[in-house]
């Protein structure tokens, strides 16, 4: 039996269809084969929980709760078979000439789209329990919790550098400098600020400042003050902060502005400065860039950006540990094996009475698996790698 | 295939009468004979567990792993969690395990996807774990603790019911009994029909369950076969009870003086009657047969429960239960000439 289970129309378009019964409540049974319907069955207005919406004839109907006009899904589990259903009543009749359709919103028939690459934590759980424990095999009995812990830890850890799980945000740099830290945000990738034609220019971390995490109230003496309870007083706003807002980037990059260029860029100016002469001596390549820095204020726990990146568009890529929301949790089948393997060791190396050379084994089976892993999933295409060495006036033979 | 109940008796009182050795009453044999199908039953589960630990072969009929499971599969069920009282409602996690539960094999979680196996774990550990945020329960992980032949599954839900939770289990043997009644010189004569508490004995006399009987001036019938579509025959039962049919012939003088069960049917209990019309039978008066306790398998010797363990296992029961014979009848050649039989065997299986 074939792992996919939707039909190609189901997969496509999201969807299902049927006409209407001839009366005022109509009944659809969503396909188990399908994304499960999710709603907010306590709110009566649609919601972000929702991934769902009905429509007749494609004019979008409203959520209610029963008996009042409108949808509500049922969903039974019997025998561990879920069952899920939308009852839809209408004020007037529903005529076989109409057409009901339930429909997943868009962002999930994206989730869906691309979806058989993945494999869900739950299906590695029990393939391991059934391929890898048992009578007769290397690991006799593990307890279900263990293997659960050893993979949703070998899943945080995949993710940090091995699954193409980096999470970008599309942002725009407020004028206050700082934005908040995503909520399942575990370490940036990269930040990038977006010019007008969409090319991503790098935003690098800087070490010209850092956000004090307790910016103390002093006295005369320069003791830290206190409140009623004893503790120290810290001010709302660093001083550093507001100073480093406050900075002109160019004092820093060395940029020209066009009337210093116009003003001072001559021959014939004898300046101390010499702007125009020869070299620019002292420039630090490293901090001669215009695409701005960045710092983290730990104690706001937010990005700070410097001064010339107020209003500007960026992108924010971080890595999750895969773990914090349901449909986080699903693997590239690419690392699947790796994953096995991951769980395998763990399991070995914490049980009493294990020879060690199995520890090794398994040890060495892990790396190995995790190295294939990563390969597999740095996405490395021969044409593509000899078309940049191209670029590079390398002699490619091919 | 169980091993019939009569044979194994047969067996031991042919082996036990060999030189006139002695005699064991039916009553003294159901008692062994439960005890020893326990034993035998008991063994299954510590045998399994020793030829796990063993090398094993994959050959036909040669696995021992096999030959074990093949043994005890018979008592293996699956079923949901009850409500106590019967009947009520399933209000929450906590479930109760069926009542006929021996030996708890799994338990799985039906309101969720898959119906996943719940991990059963102690009180404690359920505590350590729930502080362990990647081990929380879920519907796809779900835990259960396990105290007082009840499980109480996490993650808890807004409905419940009995059929939330399916347990796979090993049930206990059926009590293994020779059924009997005696005959005309007061010996035992085997009962074959299968044993069943509320089932009426078949070939059970209920003429002590008679009153009153016809009068002496109802005329002679012969024996003949009558059910409560006979005319003048009414059967009343409560539990609306069918299919009984009884034999009964009456003597002029003595009014019925055969009654017996010719079929039991279904569904009758203590206090059911059977009343025969004196419009129909002669006689002054109706009479009325008043179904008692002793009509019952459950309040006579008659039914019979073969051994549920398989056939296979005949030698042994027989051998055990002379055994214990021999110490009924203080004979220390019959114990050791079992136990020596017995150990051989027991050498053999386990070398």
């Amino acid at each position: 039996m074939g792992l996919i289970k939707e039909t190609n129309a189901q997969y496509y378009a999201g969807e299902q269809v049927q006409v209407g019964n001839g009366t005022a409540t109509n009944t659809i049974i969503w396909p188990s084969s399908m994304t499960p319907l999710i709603w907010d069955s306590a709110a009566t207005n649609i919601t972000s929980i929702d991934n769902f919406k009905v429509y007749v004839d494609n004019v979008e109907q409203t959520k209610a709760v029963l008996p009042a006009n409108g949808y509500s899904l049922a969903s039974t589990t019997t025998a561990g078979a879920v069952t899920q259903t939308i009852v839809l009543t209408s004020a007037v009749n529903i005529p076989s000439t109409s057409v009901i359709s339930v429909r997943l919103i868009q962002k999930s028939i994206w989730d869906n789209y691309g979806s058989y690459s993945y494999t869900s934590l739950v299906d590695i759980v029990n393939n391991f329990i059934v391929a890898y424990v048992g009578m007769d095999k290397i690991i006799p009995r593990a307890k279900r919790s263990d293997v659960v812990f050893h993979a949703k830890r070998g899943l945080q850890e995949f993710s940090y550098d091995t699954l193409k799980s980096v999470n970008s945000q599309e942002l725009t740099v407020p004028p206050s400098l700082s934005l908040p830290i995503p909520q399942d945000y575990v370490n940036y990738v990269q930040l990038s600020r977006v010019d007008a034609s969409g090319v991503k220019h790098i935003i690098y971390p800087t070490t010209l400042t850092s956000n004090p995490t307790q910016p103390l109230i002093q006295d005369a003496s320069g003791q830290p003050t206190q409140g009623s309870f004893g503790n120290n007083l810290e001010s709302l706003q660093s001083i550093t902060d507001a100073r480093w807002a406050k900075n002109n980037n160019f004092d820093i990059t060395g940029q020209l502005t066009s009337s210093q260029i116009n003003n001072f860029a001559s021959v014939d100016n004898f300046d101390w400065w010499k702007m125009a002469y020869g070299q620019r001596y002292g420039l630090e390549p490293e901090v001669s860039q215009k695409n701005g820095w960045f710092t983290i204020n730990e104690r706001e726990g937010k990005f700070s950006f410097s001064s010339g990146l107020a209003n500007n568009l960026i992108i924010l890529e971080y890595i999750s540990d895969g773990l914090a929301y349901d449909m986080d949790t699903k693997i590239p089948k690419m690392a699947e094996e790796a994953l096995y393997m991951h769980i395998a060791y763990s399991i070995l190396s914490t049980k009493s009475n294990v020879q060690e050379y199995i520890v090794q084994r398994f040890k060495k089976d892990r790396r190995a698996q995790l190295r294939n892993a990563k390969i597999r999933l740095s996405n490395i295409k021969l044409e593509e790698f000899t078309q940049v060495m191209r670029g590079k006036s390398k002699w490619i033979k091919h | 295939m169980a091993i019939n109940v009569n044979t194994v008796y047969t067996t031991v009182l042919t082996i036990l009468n060999k030189e006139q050795r002695g005699y064991l009453t039916p009553f003294e044999f159901n008692n062994i004979a439960n005890q020893v199908q326990l034993e035998v039953f008991e063994k299954f589960f510590e045998d399994y567990n020793q030829y796990i630990r063993m090398p094993k072969t994959d050959v036909e009929f040669a696995s021992r792993m096999d030959h074990i499971r093949e043994e005890f599969q018979v008592f293996e069920e699956t079923g949901f969690s009850i409500t106590i009282p019967a009947g009520g409602v399933q209000t929450s996690n906590t479930y109760n395990q069926p009542s006929n539960l021996h030996r708890f094999g799994t338990a799985f979680y039906n309101k969720a996807p898959g119906a996943p196996e719940i991990a059963i774990m102690s009180k404690r550990d359920y505590k350590e774990q729930t502080l362990s945020p990647l081990l929380q329960p879920s519907l796809n992980f779900p835990i259960a603790t396990y105290q007082k032949d009840q499980i109480t599954v996490y993650p808890t839900l807004s409905s419940f019911s009995i059929e939330d939770v399916e347990f796979n289990y090993i049930r206990k043997p059926s009590l293994a009994r020779w059924g009997y009644y005696a005959g005309s010189l007061g010996q035992f004569i085997y009962d074959p029909t299968v044993f069943a508490e509320n089932s009426l004995n078949n070939g059970g006399s209920l003429l002590s369950s008679i009153s009153p009987n016809l009068s002496a001036t109802a005329p002679t019938l012969a024996l003949a076969e009558y059910d409560s579509s006979s005319t003048g025959v009414t059967i009343v039962s409560a539990g609306g009870g069918t299919g009984l049919k009884i034999k009964m012939a009456i003597t002029l003088g003595s009014g019925i003086t055969t009654l017996f069960v010719s079929n039991p049917g279904t569904g009758y209990s203590v206090g059911d009657t059977i009343t025969f019309a004196s419009a129909t039978f002669g006689g002054t008066a109706n009479a009325v047969c008043t179904l008692a306790a002793g009509d019952f398998n459950s309040g006579s010797t008659y039914g019979s429960t073969n051994f549920e363990i398989s056939d296979s296992m005949q030698t042994e029961v027989i051998l055990e239960i002379l055994r214990y014979t021999g110490i009924i009848i203080r004979d220390p050649q019959i114990i050791q000439a079992a136990s020596q039989q017995l150990n051989e065997e027991e050498a053999n299986s386990k070398r």
